[in-house]
């Protein structure tokens, strides 16, 4: 029985991305596939929730979406290749907040996001934790900003790379409280958290995906938990909000040049909002431990509007 | 464990599993055949059917679409003198030769039974070993990774083709065009000469078909004959592989499993790094070393046993703490989290049964894997008899869209055709491009490594490491050692030559 | 007597080994000696970070350790060069060679500039079709099959199959 099922949905999956690329549909938009730019690499975890989205997503816009990779420059080279795109709707760019918002302060770059960029939606945001390896004295968020300003430099940050999300979530928080610490780049969130558990780097911020088997098993202890209220499987951690410091997600969206036409525009909402009523997409997302909190494209307009204020105070901050 | 083995091993007895395994590898070995695709790619694209079968399913798919990928890179590379991935460079020390000679089909059969020896092994003994390899592979961070690849650097380049001081040009050619872009640590532009197109540095595939695959061609077009290899139809794609021969070999592929197994547990740089130790050592210690570079079966199982045996170990920080080390082990972490299997430290112990099942559905694969290979390789071993005019055109047409389909950037099919034109020129004035691939790969690693090793230290390196950091510094010492040795060997070697010649005029 | 023939055969071997290497070593040491000169142009500064450096590696650090290894071994090179007995392959080429080579690589450029203006079938057509008839093939069933079979099977397998980005 399961092998037949097995089967079924593999076919299902193969034969569907195969006719859509054939089928021609009465509507006018979209009448070919759309290209989804994805300015980071294979594997993480941008291309997973796109390898995600992207299969059921072809059910509401009647055309495939077809993921484009283009890695490099830390994001650099997919974001200008969407703002340099025909702004026909045919072209998509799936990126994250500090790409989108925080880079352009901290670089000299031959596009402005903002302008060029409109959100089609919010596909979902992950909360930042700060956490430490478990044999670390510090038994609150408190004891340890005190440690660090007591011995300035001498506590180790293990980033997710500059510039990264882990770093600048991390950073906001030791600006706030003026402590001064070392920065140790890791190629991403994965290497970060090793050093913590190898007690190489004293502590890291990461997603509660993949901190809560970890600190089910006593290997680490969490300290904070970015948002309002407390995380279900998290009673005992502080949220930001209680802490009194900054809360940081990273935002993974959905960007189309800013001169798309406003049908077309309105068309894509729309398929995403029935897309996020689409039980196997939900279970799909369930599954692969992300959250599903939509956000429609003018609503997340104003929070990015709000990203650029508060980055662009964090940079003056970091940079005298 | 004995009994959670057990239970694992009935609840993996059903046909979907091997039926699906087998399809993985297959598809793994045509998508790693193809230059440019990678088997991330592939996994990451078929991730997502992944997700509607059965853990013990759709993982095992998975595993096998990764095992199948990493042989299928050494098709081209034997067969066309084009590796499609960094881990397949050291087989084309011997495989196109080999080709040349009319044994390609042995040299493809000797790379499917190194690989998979190696891999089994491999996986043999991470299911035995794993909590001392977990322990392990935590001590390697980042002064540690320095020092290997450092000492990794140093032994590649000993074993470099023709004139030593020309290798180690090349070498350091290739950590200088690693550095085009932004510095790995701080994100600073490096020799862009104000191009954007050059901030994101030169990407490894249309560097890597660029010296290969294009010169390959350039070379055949000025060729006279028609055909690829010259020589009567019937025999050019050779006998297969004798038992006696891979006997032969054994005592190879046995040290170049240890030295991937070993090098398994150094996140990141494992494979390509294990395929030319393992090739080194085994000319190292060749009664005959003069018969490497020339077509040597044994070189080939060298590189394959060991880069297939990296396999394991690098699973373990993903089984046992969820942290994934590369990009292959991201994906599968996916794939387990899509199951509703969290990897972490409780997962071996809350579902001990399901997870040994996974385990030895691995070593399934393996012996799977050997069936399938086997009764497919002639199939492409017959590419080499396609006629030269239509093979050209065609590696070509691959060589480009390979390229282009890792980034989709236009600006990568220029890059392509200056290393296609560099490696060309290189190879008619007798550089090898091999050391600069190697430097290319290794170089931005090294770089970084020693960047974090920087901040890690704080400030007072050599106290650093010689007090927290022993490994590190055992193995910088061993470095340092083994380039003494190179160079030692080397100046004796050419002032043995040099007598020689000088005698030889006398003579005359 | 002995001493007079090994003199005329150290000058002998002396004039005979300037070879290609030689120049090569000369060509190396002058290139690399100018590039180190632009390191410093050519690489940015880093921003500094409350105060303190962001990184403890400086950016300029390993550039300029691999220049100077590359102008260390150019001399090593340089050196050695007259004792490497080797054939400069690339003078050897007779004219049919070079103009079979230099036509291949202007068709290269060519499908480089085609392949994102005209699509990939496109401008694999233009490309692979005269190659092969360049190459001595007049079988139309191999030049059809190469230049028109293949391209569109490359697409289908890549963007329908593979869900992979081909213009």
């Amino acid at each position: 029985m399961s092998l037949k099922r097995t089967c079924h949905h593999f076919f299902a999956v193969l034969a569907g991305a195969l006719l859509l690329a054939g089928t021609a549909i009465a509507a006018d938009y979209p009448e070919k596939p759309i290209t989804l730019i994805i300015p980071l690499g294979a594997g993480g975890s941008h291309d997973v929730n796109a390898r995600v989205f992207t299969s059921i997503i072809p059910t509401y816009l009647e055309q495939p979406m077809i993921v484009k990779l283009m890695p490099g420059a830390a994001g650099q080279t997919g974001t200008a290749a969407a703002v340099k795109a025909k702004p026909d709707g045919y072209t998509l760019i799936f990126t994250h907040n500090f790409i989108d918002q925080l880079q352009p302060l901290l670089e000299t770059l031959p596009y402005d996001t903002t302008e060029s960029l409109v959100t089609v939606a919010r596909l979902n945001s992950a909360p930042g934790m700060i956490f430490v390896n478990a044999d670390r004295p510090w038994k609150t968020l408190k004891e340890m900003l005190d440690y660090g300003r007591a011995n300035p430099g001498k506590l180790k940050f293990a980033t997710s790379g500059n510039w990264g999300a882990t770093m600048t979530m991390g950073a906001l928080v030791m600006i706030k409280e003026g402590v001064d610490v070392n920065y140790i780049p890791y190629k991403g969130g994965g290497p970060a958290n090793q050093a913590v558990l190898a007690g190489d780097a004293d502590f890291s911020v990461n997603f509660p995906g993949p901190l809560l088997p970890l600190e089910k098993a006593g290997k680490i202890r969490i300290l904070s938990f970015s948002g309002k209220e407390r995380h279900k499987d998290l009673p005992d951690v502080p949220t930001t909000e209680e802490l009194g410091i900054p809360g940081s997600y990273m935002e993974r969206i959905i960007l189309a040049p800013r001169a798309i036409p406003e049908a077309e525009l309105q068309t894509l909402r729309n398929a995403f909002v029935k897309m996020y009523e689409d039980k196997t997409f939900l279970n799909m997302m369930d599954k692969i431990g992300e959250t599903t909190d939509y956000m429609s494209g003018p609503d997340y307009e104003k929070v990015r509007a709000q990203q650029k204020v508060d980055y662009q105070e964090l940079v003056k901050k970091l940079s005298n | 464990m004995l009994e959670h083995l057990s239970e694992g091993l009935s609840l993996l007895m059903r046909i979907d599993t091997f039926v699906m395994t087998g399809f993985g590898l297959l598809l793994g070995m045509a998508v790693g055949a193809l230059p440019g695709f990678t088997t991330v790619m592939a996994m990451a694209i078929l991730l997502p059917v992944s997700f509607f079968m059965d853990p013990l399913v759709g993982i095992p798919f998975l595993i096998g679409i990764y095992k199948g990928g990493i042989y299928g890179g050494s098709i081209p590379a034997i067969l066309i003198n084009v590796p499609g991935t960094g881990a397949s460079v050291a087989t084309t020390f011997e495989g196109p030769a080999l080709t040349k000679k009319g044994q390609s089909r042995k040299a493809l059969d000797m790379a499917l039974f190194a690989s998979v020896i190696g891999d089994f092994s491999s996986d043999v003994f991470t299911i035995l070993l794993m909590a001392p390899i977990a322990a392990l592979a935590l001590m390697v961070g980042p002064p540690e990774l320095a020092a290997i690849v450092l000492f990794s650097l140093i032994i590649i380049s000993g074993t470099t083709h023709g004139v030593f001081v020309k290798g180690l040009i090349m070498c350091a050619f290739g950590i200088f065009l690693s550095m085009i872009g932004q510095d790995p640590l701080g994100g600073m532009s490096r020799f862009t000469f104000g191009f954007f197109e050059l901030k994101s540095g030169i990407p490894l595939l249309p560097l890597l078909i660029g010296v290969f695959a294009l010169p390959e061609i350039l070379v055949a077009v000025g060729d006279k004959t028609t055909a690829y290899i010259a020589g009567n139809k019937s025999i050019i794609q050779g006998s297969r592989l004798a038992l006696r021969e891979l006997t032969r070999c054994s005592k190879t592929i046995f040290r170049s499993t240890g030295i991937g197994i070993f090098l398994g547990m150094v996140p990141g740089v494992g494979q390509v790094v294990a395929a030319f130790v393992g090739y080194a050592a085994a000319k190292k210690a060749s009664k005959h070393p003069e018969t490497f570079g020339t077509g040597e079966l044994e070189g080939i199982a060298a590189a394959e046993s060991a880069n297939n045996a990296v396999n394991g170990p690098t699973l373990v920080p993903l089984l046992t703490l969820g942290i994934p080390g590369d990009n292959v082990t991201a994906i599968l972490l996916g794939a387990f989290v899509a199951q509703g299997l969290r990897p972490g430290p409780q997962l071996m112990v809350e579902q001990a049964p399901l997870m040994y099942a996974l385990l030895l559905a691995m070593l399934f694969a393996n012996l799977l894997f050997i069936i399938l290979g086997y009764l497919t390789i002639p199939f492409f071993a017959r590419v080499v008899s396609i006629p030269k005019a239509a093979l050209l055109p065609v590696t070509a047409v691959f060589a480009f869209a390979g390229s282009y389909v890792f980034r989709s950037d236009p600006f990568d099919l220029v890059l392509l055709v200056f290393f296609g034109v560099f490696g060309f020129i290189a190879r008619k004035l007798q550089f090898d491009v091999t050391p600069l691939v190697m430097g290319f790969i290794l170089g931005p690693i090294l770089e970084y490594s020693f960047g974090q090793t920087v901040n890690l230290a704080g400030g007072d390196m050599v106290s650093y490491i010689v007090l927290e950091r022993p490994i590190a510094g055992v193995v910088f010492v061993l470095s340092v050692i083994a380039a003494v040795t190179i160079l030692w060997g080397n100046y004796k070697k050419r002032k043995k030559s040099l007598a020689g010649d000088l005698a030889k005029n006398h003579g005359d | 007597m002995s001493d007079s023939v090994r003199t005329s055969a150290e000058a002998d071997t002396g004039k005979k080994n300037w070879n290609f290497n030689t120049t090569i070593a000369l060509i190396f040491i002058v290139f690399w000696g100018g590039v180190y000169f632009i390191i410093p142009y050519q690489i940015a500064k880093p921003k500094l970070f409350l105060g303190r450096s962001l990184m403890g590696l400086e950016p300029t650090l390993f550039p300029t350790i691999s220049v100077i290894l590359i102008i260390c071994l150019s001399f090593w090179y340089l050196f050695v060069s007259k004792t490497i007995q080797e054939v400069n392959e690339l003078i050897r080429m007779d004219k049919e060679q070079i103009v079979k080579t230099v036509v291949t690589i202007a068709a290269f450029c060519a499908y480089t500039q085609m392949f994102d203006s005209l699509g990939f079938i496109f401008s694999t057509i233009l490309f692979a079709c005269p190659l092969t008839i360049y190459f001595g093939t007049r079988n139309p069933i191999t030049i059809a099959l190469v230049s028109i079979v293949c391209p569109v099977l490359i697409y289908l397998i890549f963007s329908t199959l593979m869900h992979v980005y081909l213009p």
